[in-house]
């Protein structure tokens, strides 16, 4: 008898029959033999992890699972074709100035769109657009993804109105998914980078400046009030 | 469950006149009521340890001196002699007057919270965040951009009183024509105006 040719017997499991019509398991396994039994458990095992995988990602009887982030795959929503590339000169005319064109809108617009003076702005920019997960990348397809400064605004739509994730998207042009993703992360930020330095007590000096400060409004000593809110 | 009859947590601050925010504990359940929060919070941790406040600031009040500085409070909490608190029931005129003035100081930390939401609208909808763990990092995250805010706002307002803050904005930032103004009269009742 010669040598099993491979996937031999991945072929008995399809609906074709075997050659001899009253063959069964145990002749299938007397003739498989020869395979080590650590082959025909690496079929199994990845006969049933293609199974589980198929299931979940299309979700078939998996609905009450928690769903995973499945990706591009067959059965889901195509991609909207939103204005991708269009959100990023927007974003720049209308708040950083195009083409040596002035922004449309001035500074307070801009304190009062974005809730930080432009220069806190500038700085978050600045520290951030260098990140891993900020700066622009390019996907598996060649296309480049959004810009760090696209990300950024639409963080910062979010938090400053306390508005969805698909009322920054019309004007960002970003997808639900990204903007809620750059929020956590824009979170995750500032407060590893800016809570040391921002949220800390006062230091000796800060402490003399603001006991100064109280004594002339008549409550010497005083370096603060504390309140609790709900 | 809140007084409100809501699901909420605590945010308890500390601030200066700037609305500058020296101390932040957020995270406690909104069951608990100001003196349970101040129970768990680090800064009384530190309190009861005796490392804060620092003793060698001495001051004067009525020609006696102090070195305990004090931290403004309403009257739930405790008569500790790092808090001062206002008369619960003023009784005679120098008290009812006493309270005036306390409060008239204490409203930094109330318009704190005015300032913070209607900078940030996401601390009014914190439970979009999901988990406790979430909005405790939201809220502190939001608090530190919105300080870095106000210190802009205390160079530009050229404050009489800046301290030693915000070592990193350059001086071209201070050259802007400043959007804020700030009236400081000492001795009187004083009144700044802060943009948002």
């Amino acid at each position: 008898m010669g040598p099993i040719p491979p996937f031999r017997r991945y072929a008995a499991a399809s609906p074709s029959p075997p050659s001899t019509p009253n063959s069964t398991s145990d002749e299938e396994a007397n003739a498989d033999e020869n395979a080590s039994a650590d082959e025909t458990v690496a079929a199994v095992l990845a006969a049933r992890s293609v199974a589980v995988s198929t299931a979940l990602r299309t979700c078939i009887g998996g609905a009450h699972l928690p769903r995973a982030y499945v990706g591009s795959v067959p059965g889901r929503r195509a991609n909207r074709d939103r204005d991708f590339e269009g959100g990023m000169p927007r974003i720049m005319a209308d708040f950083f100035g195009l083409d040596g064109n002035e922004p449309v809108y001035d500074e307070a617009t801009f304190e009062r769109r974005f809730r930080v003076p432009r220069v806190v702005f500038e700085r978050i920019f600045a520290d951030i657009k260098d990140e891993p997960f900020w700066r622009q990348t390019v996907n598996a397809t060649g296309r480049p993804q959004a810009y760090a400064l696209q990300k950024l605004v639409a963080a910062f739509r979010v938090l400053a109105f306390g508005e969805t994730y698909y009322r920054a998207d019309e004007y960002v042009r970003l997808s639900k998914a990204t903007i809620e993703i750059c929020v956590k992360k824009l979170l995750d930020f500032l407060n590893t980078r800016y809570q040391p330095e921002y949220l800390r007590q006062p230091t000796k000096t800060e402490l003399t400046a603001i006991m100064e400060r109280s004594a002339a409004r008549g409550l010497p000593g005083c370096i603060g009030s504390l309140d609790c809110s709900h | 469950m809140s007084r409100k009859k809501r699901r909420t947590i605590v945010l308890e601050t500390i601030c200066d006149h700037d609305l500058y925010i020296h101390h932040l504990f957020v995270g406690a359940p909104g069951s608990h009521n100001d003196l349970n929060v101040l129970g768990q919070s680090p800064l009384f941790m530190d309190m009861m340890d005796g490392t804060w406040p620092p003793k060698d600031l001495p001051y004067t009040v009525n020609g006696r001196t102090r070195t305990m500085p004090y931290y403004l409070t309403d009257k739930a909490y405790h008569k500790y002699p790092v808090f001062l608190s206002c008369y619960a029931k003023p009784a005679t005129r120098k008290q009812r007057i006493f309270n005036r003035l306390q409060e008239a100081v204490r409203k930094d930390v109330e318009r704190l919270y005015g300032v913070l939401t209607s900078r940030f609208h996401m601390l009014l909808r914190p439970s979009r965040f999901t988990t406790v763990p979430q909005m405790i990092k939201a809220v502190k995250a939001m608090v530190a951009a919105a300080v870095l805010g106000t210190a802009v706002s205390c160079i530009r307002s050229s404050s009489p009183y800046p301290g030693a803050r915000c070592p990193m904005y350059t001086l071209g930032w201070i050259l802007l024509p400043a959007l804020s103004c700030s009236f400081f009269k000492p001795g009187r009742h004083s009144r700044i105006t802060m943009s948002l």
